[in-house]
């Protein structure tokens, strides 16, 4: 129907043959419940992501999405809950701490450094391969200098990959949505990220952007084998994208599979397709 | 020389060094307003109780050269404190609140300072003399204070390597992400709390420097807090964002005040020294709201 | 078999003879991540035998046919030059070929091999596998998305060339044997061209095309010091002469940008001494130079506007053969340093000697345009059948309206109907069509008909009225061409593209396709809002703009006493004509009856008199379906008056 369902029959036909073929789980929450105040944001949550795996999840406005991803950012802490991420507990996830352990993110309402050219946000987001101290830049140092031109050779790789060379010195604050959403994409990725969280990445896009953007997330796990988290209100092109999709209605689970098996869910098709159509 | 000229000279002079002072005050603001996006009420409050500590130390009978690093440790210290108390509780809340928040520092400040010092003047003496450099006047024919010149020189100095730091270092690099977006600079690993401490220590050495330096010149008094308001007219001409623009707008409004009080002065009965600046300001405002080096918002629908 | 040694009348023999002569200087320069990397004569030689050995591993004989999808990138010029250095052809496609045509080309030519730059030419290729059988081996650059791939016929181009660095001399020996091996009259190059629905190939020699390439690299001193931007398609014959037989036969270094959108970017960093164009591209150049400066706005506008008029004064009295008064001549010394030699460093036209543009008339005020700006344009005219460089504009006599006298070697003559005849010694070896390979058609011992009306005058000076095709009368008898009204309402920054229909008819009327970022930052400055191209055209205000510079076109037309051609009515399209929906040719020039089949609807509504009128279910493009369309009146230039009275 649209160039996003010919992808998809592109990959699923080729689903042996991917280039990072899905590993076992990087990611695995379990029990998660948040509260705020009163609130009952997320309740007794659990669900995994498997390596080199698109993971999407889905769930009506005020289904907890954001909060689940801010809870695997480190930007809310859970009341209850276990976070392993590659094998290893995390008591305590703090946003730092994720981007040290490999987690990236974007967000819903484009977080970029706006008075920024493309080219710097996209290494400030080498920010975490910088080791070189002030001293040591200052003076050009060996170090400074090879690290400098390590994180430029990536940083252009990323915009290379992405499309985005004419922008390269352009303040993103000029760039229409699309194109910003696309450098944050780039930002994060500049971290090499293992797991890639995406806030609503198709939010506010007409169909073209939707499918470009599709078309990016897809390249990027073929061609870096990212791990990708996705969450989305609109179940259209990402459930085409998914390998696997979590269903949340009310900060609790209600589904979790193939994007087939959720959509003959009964309790899906009754919380959400009723609530959106 | 004509009289005239020199006359001319020596008013425009002193008002460029009056001027770089004001720089630096108002460099205090724009280091905070560029990490967190918030008018720091407290700045005043800060070169009060810097300058307050560093003579309250000397009365305690350190020297100079002891009570300096001393009191530069206890802006760190106080920096360090601002940002566990007051900013990381208040993380991701609006502009207005942290706003409200550093109000509330200032009374703090202002508070503790007196309280621990006491609430008498003070006179700081740096040994520098406040006279005109003769050689200078011999040369010249020009009458410059010696404190001037030494002002001048420091505040040019911390101001050149503020603004190097801001635009050569990974800190810089840092600072400028954290103004831009606490969500994204969070994202991609810079720890917010460790830029916010080094902005807000920074800020209270730039305030302790701007305290002794106007401290030298007409004692240690509460009256330090209301230097904040002298560098509001340098801020709204500079943009509240821009280093080399509070730099250019203080030596403006610095000599643009003083030559209104001598050629302009006699016609409004003198005295238009104090508001002088707050009328270019609020042309600036009229014109070029954005001042003169600050950002245009452009919004594209 | 015994071969003289040394001779430069193959592509390959040049190269040999730049490797050793040149050798260590510049031949290709590309930016890629950002930088700049450069290869010398030597280098690049090296390279193409690295390539060219291992496209012969795969199976490419002499003779063969390697058909080329992509862009003018580095790598496929490098792979262009391997596929003539092992004696195959070449056979450059548009990026956007559709895979009936990709298909058709390959069983035209017998193609073997094919290049593809990215998975969009694989898919294509791999979708017409079945279709065109003698097609083996694809070489794909660019391995995004296609990891998964696991067809036998695909070879990326990294795996083909493997990663160690030639040894040079040993390589260029190699490459030296293999040259020997090629002669004068082989296949080069097959170029595709279409009219009226079919695909023809285009066959040159390596003689006709390097014989071309001097006679024009002759007329305008080009040599090893300079560097020329190359980035249109090599598909396009005006191109690869210009990008790949002339640089050849010189020994210029070419020069890429790191993509298509940087390009300007590119060329300010570069600033090449020559680089082809066309119309389009510098109706687009032109119309952002003005957007920027109005969006300037106060003084530097005013100073833009000064300069500008006294470097046209001086253009047309350059042209008229007068003198400029002292005080415009200090003016305009002034103006230049003030405006035309910050513009000229803005576009990377510091070093420039020539911007050829070809492909389609420009309009003499463009023209005038640019070259008061110091940038020396000149029309290039020709056709892929003769060379492409048939007629060129000379320095120093530069004529506003004129493509210009024939090159060395060209004939050119008027035939009884007015169609432009040409006789060269570039005419092509065959013409390649689904039933076989024939001669070129000529008539009289040569002479080509290139479907053009033109006139020449005492001085030699070419110049092209419209397509014969396209010359229509109107109701009354008036001969009425088209293009030349439209080149001149495509003067204005608003206007990106026009279609003018009056054969046949009592008026004259217009489909104007609006840039839509020049008329869309317009709309910005006004305040106004907009979500997108058809709400943008449908703001009243946009109407009047563009009505008011269609009237201001009226009264030029009138002043010149073509009233007859005045605008009466106007529709602003709803979508962008766009190569993609088959209305532009891949050069960008109108396709005139499928755009007045597309918009019938429209054009009768225009000439019925209708206030608005419903693109309904006939437009193809979902997007419009529905849309209501508002037609406008213009007003007349004066002259029109006496026409509705009479």
């Amino acid at each position: 129907m649209n160039a996003a369902d010919v992808i998809v029959t592109e990959v699923a036909q080729d689903a042996q043959a991917r280039a990072f073929p899905i590993g076992g789980p990087i990611l695995d929450l379990d029990g998660i419940s948040l509260r705020f105040g009163g609130v009952h944001a997320l309740t007794g949550i659990s669900f995994d992501v498997l390596e080199h795996e698109i993971r999407a999840i889905i769930g009506p406005n005020g289904a907890g999405k954001s909060s689940m991803l801010n809870v695997i950012n480190g930007l809310y802490t859970p009341q209850e809950g276990k976070i392993t991420f590659a094998g290893q507990r995390v008591s305590r996830m703090s946003p730092n701490k994720a981007a040290e352990l490999g987690i990236s993110r974007t967000f819903q309402n484009i977080a970029l450094f706006r008075r920024m050219s493309v080219l710097d946000n996209i290494m400030a987001g080498r920010k975490l391969f910088s080791h070189a101290n002030f001293l040591e830049v200052a003076l050009q140092l060996p170090r400074a200098r090879r690290e400098e031109s390590e994180n430029r050779a990536k940083a252009e790789e990323i915009i290379e990959f992405l499309e985005i060379e004419h922008i390269r010195r352009t303040p993103v604050s000029r760039l229409p949505y699309g194109l910003q959403k696309r450098v944050e994409l780039g930002r994060a990725l500049a971290a090499e990220p293992k797991v890639l969280l995406l806030d609503e990445p198709m939010a506010g896009m007409n169909v073209e952007e939707k499918q470009d953007m599709c078309r990016y997330i897809l390249d990027v796990n073929e061609h870096y084998g990212t791990t990708f988290v996705l969450i989305e209100h609109d179940m259209g092109v990402v459930m085409d994208i998914s390998d696997r999709v979590v269903v949340l209605d009310y900060g609790k689970k209600i589904g979790d599979g193939t994007p087939n098996e959720v959509r003959s869910n009964q309790d899906v098709i009754d919380a959400y397709l009723g609530v959106s159509h | 020389m004509s009289m005239e000229v020199v006359f001319f000279l020596e008013v425009l002079i002193g008002g460029l060094l009056a001027g770089i002072m004001y720089s630096l005050v108002a460099l205090g603001f724009v280091l905070i307003y560029k990490a967190s996006s918030v008018f720091n009420f407290a700045q005043g409050a800060m070169v009060f109780f810097a300058v307050l500590s560093f003579v309250g130390f000397m009365e305690l009978g350190l020297n100079f050269w002891v009570a300096l690093p001393v009191t530069i440790v206890l802006m760190i210290l106080v920096g360090m404190a601002t940002e566990r108390l007051v900013l990381r509780p208040l993380v991701n809340q609006s502009d207005d609140t942290l706003l409200m928040a550093t109000i509330g520092l200032a009374f703090v400040l202002e508070g503790l300072a007196q309280m621990a010092w006491g609430v008498e003047v003070r006179r700081l003496d740096l040994g520098i003399p406040d006279v005109p450099m003769m050689w200078f006047a011999d040369l010249t024919d020009i009458f410059v204070s010696t404190l001037d010149v030494v002002a001048g020189v420091v505040a040019g100095v911390m101001v050149a390597a503020l603004a190097l730091l801001f635009s050569k270092t990974k800190i810089g690099l840092g600072l400028r992400a954290v103004a831009d977006s606490h969500a994204a600079a969070q994202s991609i690993g810079i720890p917010l709390k460790h830029i916010w401490m080094m902005v807000w220590a920074t800020a209270g050495i730039v305030a302790l420097a701007a305290g002794m330096l106007w401290g030298a010149r007409s004692c240690v008094q509460f009256a330090l807090v209301f230097l904040a308001l002298k560098a509001l007219p340098v801020l709204i001409i500079g943009g509240f964002t821009s280093v080399p623009g509070v730099i250019v707008a203080g030596l403006i409004v610095g000599a643009s005040e003083k030559l209104a009080e001598v050629y302009i002065g006699p016609f409004f009965g003198g005295g238009i020294e104090g508001w002088a600046p707050y009328m270019l300001a609020v042309l600036f405002l009229m014109f070029r709201p954005e001042g003169l080096f600050g950002e245009k918002l452009i919004r594209r629908v | 078999m015994v071969k003289r040694t040394g001779g430069t009348e193959t592509f390959p023999k040049l190269l040999v003879s730049h490797a050793a002569r040149l050798a260590d200087a510049p031949a290709l320069s590309q930016k890629r991540r950002g930088i700049w990397h450069t290869m010398t004569w030597r280098e690049l030689a090296a390279e193409i035998e690295t390539v060219a050995a291992a496209l012969e591993a795969r199976g490419l004989e002499r003779g063969g046919t390697v058909v080329l999808l992509g862009d003018n990138r580095p790598r496929l010029y490098v792979t262009l030059c391997a596929i003539h250095a092992l004696g195959a052809v070449a056979a450059p496609m548009f990026h956007d070929a559709k895979p009936a045509e990709v298909a058709a080309a390959i069983n035209m030519t017998g193609a073997t091999h094919a290049y593809a730059q990215d998975q969009e030419q694989v898919d294509k290729l791999l979708e017409v596998l079945g279709a065109a059988p003698s097609l083996q081996t694809v070489v794909f650059d660019e391995d995004k998305g296609m990891r998964h791939y696991r067809h036998a016929q695909l070879v990326g181009y990294d795996m083909l060339r493997g990663d160690q660095e030639p040894d040079i001399p040993a390589a260029i020996a190699s490459l030296v044997d293999r040259a020997e091996l090629g002669e004068a009259q082989d296949d080069a190059f097959v170029f595709f061209t279409e009219s009226g629905g079919t695909t023809k190939g285009v066959v040159h020699s390596h003689a006709s095309l390097i014989g071309r390439a001097r006679a024009a690299a002759g007329i305008e001193y080009c040599g090893p010091e300079h560097v020329v931007m190359a980035f249109l398609s090599p598909a396009w014959s005006c191109q690869t002469l210009f990008g790949y037989a002339q640089p050849m036969a010189v020994g210029t270094c070419v020069c890429f940008p790191e993509s298509i959108d940087t390009l300007l970017a590119d060329l300010r960093e570069m600033a090449p001494h020559y680089f082809l164009s066309t119309p389009r591209m510098l109706d687009a150049i032109a119309s952002r130079i003005s957007v920027r400066i109005e969006e300037s706005g106060g003084i530097g506008r005013t100073i833009y506007h000064r300069g500008l008029d006294i470097a046209r004064r001086a253009v047309e009295a350059e042209a008229a053969g007068t003198k400029l008064s002292i005080g415009d001549r200090v003016a305009r010394a002034i103006y230049g340093k003030l405006v035309s030699r910050p513009i000229r460093d803005a576009l990377g036209m510091t070093r420039i000697r020539a911007a050829y543009t070809a492909g389609d008339a420009i309009d003499p005020a463009r023209l005038a345009f640019f070259r008061a700006l110091g940038i020396n344009v000149k029309q290039v005219y020709g056709s892929t059948e003769t060379g492409y460089f048939d007629t060129m504009q000379r320095n120093g006599e530069v004529k506003a309206n004129s493509v210009g006298r024939a090159v060395d070697g060209v004939e050119l003559t008027i035939a009884d109907d007015g169609e432009v005849m040409v006789r060269s010694p570039g005419l092509c070896k065959a013409i390649l069509a689904a039933e076989g390979r024939s001669a070129p058609e000529t008539v009289d011992g040569g002479w080509l008909a290139t479907g053009d009306v033109g006139e020449i005058d005492a001085m030699g000076n070419l110049s092209i009225v419209d397509r014969k095709r396209d010359i229509g009368s109107m109701a009354d008898g008036t001969a009425f061409a088209p293009r030349p009204v439209e080149n001149r309402l495509r003067l204005s920054p608003n206007v990106r593209e026009a279609v003018i229909v009056g054969a046949g008819r009592d008026q004259v009327c217009a489909l104007i396709d609006i840039h839509a970022s020049a008329v869309g930052s317009w709309a910005d400055t006004q305040g106004l809002t907009y979500t997108g191209h058809a709400d943008l055209v449908a703001l009243p205000a946009a109407c009047d703009l563009i009505a008011g510079e269609i009237a201001a076109v009226n009264r030029a037309l009138v002043s010149e006493g073509k009233g007859h051609a005045q605008i009466k009515r106007f529709v602003l399209l709803p979508a962008e004509l766009s190569v993609e929906d088959g209305m532009l040719t891949r050069s960008g020039r109108l396709r005139r009856d499928a755009i007045l089949d597309r918009y019938s609807g429209l054009i009768d509504a225009l000439f019925g008199g209708a206030a608005e009128v419903a693109l309904g279910g006939g437009a193809p493009d979902e997007g419009e379906g529905g849309a209501v369309v508002r037609i406008h009146d213009v007003a007349a230039g004066g002259a029109g008056e006496k026409r509705r009275a009479a």
